[in-house]
């Protein structure tokens, strides 16, 4: 055994030597499990002796593992059923908990063992015992099924605290029954050893107790909680203070002298063993399979819950929403405590097996595989359908060269993997031929899957997004990765809030920019948002936190939340001038007094905290689903709640009541919010001020996604299909009708395109109705939540654009008309583009500000776009007779003809220099300035050249790529370089490293040469020349 | 032109007659050249060789009662300047200007204080010693340059010579060199114009030895 990652076999196969080969197929697994024969109820870490104490509830007896060798050592003897135990503080006492055995008449009992002296007493008591706890103090606290006790380990003698009525299994259990089946319980103890609290079943699957036992003072408080799945692993997991206690799968965070569920594990199945067969054949019985483990050392948790088809992983997760970081695939379930050495370099835990030890001090060495990119994004457009590579960064944290191989969904066309696999570190170049997406129109977002054999997490996968926008599909996506759930402009400030739920996260962004400004931490799984009507906060509700965070957006940090009853987790939000009110998934006991699955709270927003109203007016206050939408009207005069099953209600505040409640439909999803106070948007249906249907959209086959206001004007946006285009349109507020429609880039969000198979306890609540629209304060511009991020649009998105028309071609370095393959041209015309756009980095795109250019039907890469000129790349196309397209929002302008030359040098006159601009870029490297008549050339002086048009060079770079530093990229036909009458000496002729479609040429002056004012600086290279009249002065 | 062979020239031109009295002696003074004007289009600049201090030798004879002869070399180094509606650039320069001039003398040779006039002419070699920059102010009028130009000059001056001591002179004096105006050094902008004639005042104090001899007329 080792404490490595293990190699799980999956083929076993003897080599003729007789020497067994593994191969690995399932991936490795952190850690090493201790087998034991018989059932292990819980355990002990004595570090004293390097001992962990295994109760083994089915042998009756202790076992004994020796934590240098993993050994199992001699056992220790107990007369009954070993349930629980504890050491003490200064490892010198272990108390064992007892079950009552069959035919013992309830009696169960207690063991002491002094590891000292070598002495133990036993002890008998009604009941089972449950749970036992040491602290900081000199006794055990010990939970049984009757009461709560303090055991004097020197004498064995109890006292007791309370009573209680807990109950476990009784025995003989039925046959495949467990410990956590049995027992029911757990326990754990705070980091500064102050608290001990205790979980235990009061009603079995269904109202368990939480119990702190405070050291220093010996008060006990209790709380009962029912819950639904059960309450489960029955593992504690206790902060240093014990503020905050993992129990089963929810966080409690004390407040006001209440436990609240700060959040919970999502995706909690409930159901027994997910790794097996159910073990206690009964849907009833809880779990056996989970573990709580606070690392406070590194300030994240440890856990495994019951999740449907996760199998054996470890998750390990933020301390404050749960948030999901990693996934540790170990070798098997683990079953009850965990308990980390005091030098947090190893986690021991019970196990389905006996003792699973995880060196979770080591997992940073361990091998793992992850990727630098959470999404990559592959952009198309109408005129280039070449390949189009991108690279995936595959790492090893822990560096230790692990392996990886990349999958996509089976059947996938169009994409090629050109390393499948191999070993970390690795740049993976992926291809994407845009001929097969072209049908699309939009976005297709395909996973790819990352798996490692060596590695002991589970790779997140990779979103590769594939657009193939034509050009007339308006809007510039940028990328966010993850699941984004919902949208929200900031009413004053330049900012838009975006819910980001895999990560529990509200991105915020500088609305013009579209720069990232902060990240802000909600609970777990954040649904929706809402800002207060002072401008001043913003709340967000929770799918499984029942609290509703609330931020300060004027310093963008947390402030107190919102406190929700126990069984409320607030998801959407309303706010008016009078009231704040919460759609709420509701667990337990529904405050409807009639019929209905859920209710409304209203938030008190002063005292933060939320209750359901009796009623909601003259309404009851019973909601069909929990699923419905709140949206509040622009000044907050009005409240707008839509149901799926096709109720809406409007709340007034100048009355401060709910005044209406319809049902016009069958059902409602998509779009939601209001127009103005008196005009509101449930789907494709506007409603009037008394939610009466005023109008319909025409039904397509395109459902609804958003909406919002700009200008005074209404906007809807609507998606067909999630690779599809995606349609925005105006609607006339007077009329109630749509105009413009307007194709999008890619898509909007639907519910649809969000739902997606849950990852473990990656939380996922996706609503039917979605916000996908916002319109910045300021309203220059209109942003949406689409496929692969945030699509941004000009206010005139709808603007009607002429059809591009070319003028003229030239270089763009010297403006004349000869051109090379692989050079910088201008295309200037009228109506080349909608506006001004320059390409915000490198590689440059083939399609930018809504245009693209072809020359011979090869798209050119661009620099910049505006309405009368474009400046890209020629490509490296054979010279020639050609013909130049521009492709625009308004159409496709007529060809263009002109000539490329194989090689036309032109020195860009682009220099500034003082107040000169345009001078010619010609370098003095003596002191690094432009050549011109105060810093003319002078002999024996070197001279850099920044032109452009010398055609091909070896290497040749991609188009739109960055020419190589090493190595240099050397033109293919040689240039000759003349001052006057002298010949200078032609040092490099290539392409400038980190530059696109610049080269240079470095010449050395000789020593005589021409003197003048205006000598002439020629460049000849192939048929072509350049010239340029330069000062030479001598000396 | 290479100043040396002039100089030689003009010492073996002065000593051609035959002489009584011989001065060696040293120069320090004060220059001042008048900026020119440069005009482009409507604008219009200065621009000249500005202040600057000059040192030097000379060594010449008395051959005649009222006449005499001598050569002198002086190095005067300083800024050259531009200057245009408040903006103004400087740049480094030094000249070096040797010069043979005849000395008309109102009074004879044994009077203790000797007036004198001088008419003669030489070259100026002017360097331009600045950085050169891309980005220098009011480029779009001249352009101060980095190297080096010879200049014929005219030499016009007027002084007075004491005799302190038997050996010993003091002189006082002014020198007007005047030329055509550097193109070069000062060269002027694509489509600007600058002035053709180029004036460098000189006012100097002179400290020389002073022997008799007797050179056989050949």
């Amino acid at each position: 055994m080792r404490l490595g990652p293990k190699i799980v076999p999956c083929l076993v196969s003897m080599l003729p030597a007789g020497i067994l080969l593994a191969i690995p197929c399932a991936g490795a697994a952190f850690g090493t499990v201790v087998p034991i024969r018989g059932t292990v109820s819980d355990i002990a870490l004595d570090e004293t002796r390097g001992y962990v104490y295994a109760a083994n509830l089915s042998a009756g007896q202790i076992e004994v593992m020796s934590t240098f060798n993993r050994a199992l050592l001699a056992p220790l003897g107990v007369p009954l059923p070993p349930s629980c135990l504890a050491m003490s503080a200064d490892d010198r006492f272990l108390v064992v908990g007892e079950l009552a055995p069959p035919g013992a008449q309830g009696q169960g009992g207690l063991t002491v063992f002094d590891l000292v002296t070598g002495g133990r007493q036993d002890a008998r008591f009604n009941g089972s015992a449950l749970a036992v706890a040491f602290g900081a103090g000199s006794q055990a606290l010990m939970v049984t099924t009757t009461g709560i006790f303090l055991i004097d380990p020197f004498s064995a003698k109890t006292t007791a605290l309370a009573p209680t009525t807990l109950v476990s299994l009784n025995l003989p259990a039925p046959l495949a029954t467990f410990p956590p089946q049995i027992v029911q319980a757990g326990a754990g103890v705070s980091g500064d050893g102050n608290t001990i609290v205790v979980m235990a079943t009061v009603q079995t699957a269904s109202q368990y107790l939480l119990l702190r036992y405070s050291v220093p003072s010996g008060a006990l408080t209790a709380e009962v909680f029912t819950t639904s799945p059960p309450l489960t692993p029955f593992a504690v997991a206790v902060d240093r203070d014990a503020a905050n206690v993992l129990a089963g799968w929810v966080l409690f965070r004390r407040l006001n002298q209440q436990s609240y569920n700060w959040a919970q594990f999502p995706n909690n199945a409930g159901s027994p063993n997910p790794g097996g067969a159910n073990p206690g054949g009964s849907n009833t019985a809880p779990p056996i399979i989970g573990t709580n483990a606070w690392d406070l050392g590194r300030n994240w948790i440890y856990a495994q819950q019951t999740v449907t088809g996760d199998g054996p992983v470890l998750h390990i997760v933020d301390t404050d929403n749960l948030t999901v970081r990693e996934r540790i695939r170990i070798p098997e379930n683990l079953a009850g405590r965990s308990i980390i050495s005091s030098d947090d370099q190893i986690l021991y835990a019970a196990s389905v097996s006996g003792i699973t030890i995880l060196p979770i001090g080591q997992l940073y060495r361990t091998p793992q595989i992850a990727t630098q990119e959470e999404d990559l994004m592959f952009q198309g457009d109408a005129c280039n359908r070449a390949v189009i590579t991108q690279t995936v960064d595959i790492v090893d944290p822990a560096n230790t060269g692990a392996d990886f191989t990349l999958s996509l969904p089976q059947g996938t066309q169009g994409i090629r993997i050109l390393t499948p696999s191999g070993v970390a570190p690795a740049q993976v170049q992926i291809q994407v031929d845009p001929v097969v997406f072209q049908g699309a129109q939009g976005t297709t977002a395909i996973p790819l899957t990352i798996a490692t054999s060596a590695g002991v997490n589970l790779p997140f996968p990779v979103r590769l997004l594939i657009n193939t926008r034509d050009f007339n599909q308006r809007g510039t996506v940028v990328n966010v990765p993850g699941k984004l759930v919902d949208i929200l402009a900031d009413p004053v400030r330049s900012r838009v809030y975006i819910v980001r739920q895999d990560k529990n996260l509200v991105l915020v962004y500088d609305s013009a920019t579209l720069q990232l400004v902060a990240s802000l931490r909600t609970g777990n799984t954040p649904m929706k948002m809402s800002i207060t009507s002072d401008r001043r906060y913003l709340i967000v509700g929770n799918d499984n936190s029942q609290i509703a965070n609330v931020f300060d957006l004027d310093t963008l940090q947390p402030a107190a939340p919102i406190l929700f009853p126990f069984g409320h987790y607030p998801r959407t939000l309303g706010v008016s001038l009078t009231d704040i009110f919460a759609t709420a998934r509701i667990a337990g006991q529904n405050p409807c007094s009639g019929s209905g699955s859920s209710a409304l709270d209203r938030i008190d927003f002063a005292n933060g905290v939320a209750n359901p109203p009796a009623n909601l007016g003259i309404y009851q206050n019973c909601l069909s689903s929990a699923n419905g939408a709140l949206a509040e009207s622009p000044g907050n005069l009005s409240l707008m709640l839509a149901l799926p099953d096709g109720n809406v209600m409007l709340y007034d505040s100048s009355v401060a009541t709910w005044v209406d409640s319809r049902k016009d439909f069958t059902a409602l999803a998509g779009a939601y919010g209001a127009f103005s106070d008196n005009l509101f948007l449930a789907d494709v249906n506007v409603l009037n001020a008394a939610l009466v249907p005023a109008a319909q959209f025409p039904a397509t086959t395109a459902s609804s996604s958003g909406m919002g206001v700009a200008g005074g004007v209404g906007l809807r946006a609507t998606a067909q299909s999630a690779s599809g285009a995606g349609l925005i349109e105006r609607v006339d507020l007077g009329t109630l009708t749509t105009y413009h429609g307007t194709a999008l880039t890619e898509a909007p969000l639907l519910p649809s395109y969000l739902n997606t198979p849950p990852m473990g306890l990656i939380g996922q609540t996706i609503l039917p109705f979605i916000r996908t629209l916002a319109v910045p304060a300021d309203q220059s511009s209109i942003l949406l939540l689409t496929i692969s991020g945030i699509t941004q649009l000009a206010p005139d998105f709808d603007a009607i654009t002429q059809i591009p028309a070319i003028s003229s071609v030239s270089n763009a370095a010297d403006g004349s008309d000869e051109v090379a393959p692989g050079g910088l041209v201008r295309v200037a015309g009228a109506g080349l583009a909608p506006g001004s756009v320059s390409a915000a980095g490198l590689p440059l795109p083939s399609a930018l500000g809504d245009v693209c250019v072809t020359v011979n039907s090869v798209a050119l890469a661009l620099f910049s776009v505006s309405p009368s000129s474009i400046v890209g790349q020629l490509p490296f196309v054979p010279a020639g007779a050609s013909k130049i397209l521009v492709r625009g929002p308004g159409g496709t302008s007529s060809a263009y003809g002109f000539k490329i030359l194989p090689q036309a040098p032109a020195i860009f006159r682009t220099g500034t220099a003082g107040t000169q601009t345009g001078l010619a870029t010609v370098i003095r490297n003596d002191n690094g300035e432009l050549i011109d008549p105060t810093n003319p050339i002078h002999p024996n002086q070197s001279l850099t050249i920044y032109l452009t048009g010398m055609g091909t060079t070896a290497p040749l770079p991609d188009l739109g790529a960055m020419a190589p530093l090493s190595p240099l990229a050397l033109v293919d036909a040689p240039p000759t370089v003349t001052l006057g009458s002298a010949s200078l000496n032609v040092i490099f002729a290539g392409l400038t490293p980190g530059e696109v479609g610049v080269y240079q040429i470095n010449v050395q002056v000789p020593a005589h040469v021409q003197e003048g004012t205006s000598v002439p600086l020629t460049i000849m290279q192939g048929g072509s020349s350049t010239s340029l009249p330069v000062r030479v002065v001598a000396p | 032109m290479n100043w040396k062979k002039l100089c030689c020239a003009a010492t073996i031109a002065s000593g051609v007659a035959s002489a009584q009295i011989w001065e060696f002696g040293v120069v320090g003074g004060l220059g001042y050249a008048p900026n020119l004007s440069v005009r482009q289009a409507s604008a219009t600049a200065s621009a000249g060789l500005g202040h600057g201090a000059a040192v030097g030798v000379y060594g010449g004879e008395d051959t005649y009662r009222h006449f005499g002869g001598e050569v002198r070399y002086l190095y005067s180094f300083g800024n050259l300047e531009a200057s245009s509606n408040g903006a103004s650039v400087r740049f480094g320069r030094r000249t070096h200007t040797i010069a043979g001039d005849i000395l008309i003398y109102p009074r004879p040779t044994e009077s203790r204080v000797r007036p004198f006039l001088a008419l003669g002419g030489g070259v100026e070699i002017l360097d331009g010693t600045g950085r050169e920059s891309a980005a220098q102010p009011l480029g779009q009028f001249v352009a101060l340059t980095h190297t080096r130009e010879t200049l014929a000059v005219g030499d016009v001056g007027a002084g007075f010579k004491i005799a302190l001591s038997e050996h010993l002179r003091l002189r006082i004096e002014a020198h007007d060199y005047a030329g055509p105006s550097p193109k070069k050094v000062i060269a002027p902008a694509p489509g600007a114009s600058i002035g053709s004639f180029m004036n460098e005042i000189v006012g100097t104090i002179s400290l020389a030895f002073a022997w008799s001899g007797r050179i056989e007329a050949r």
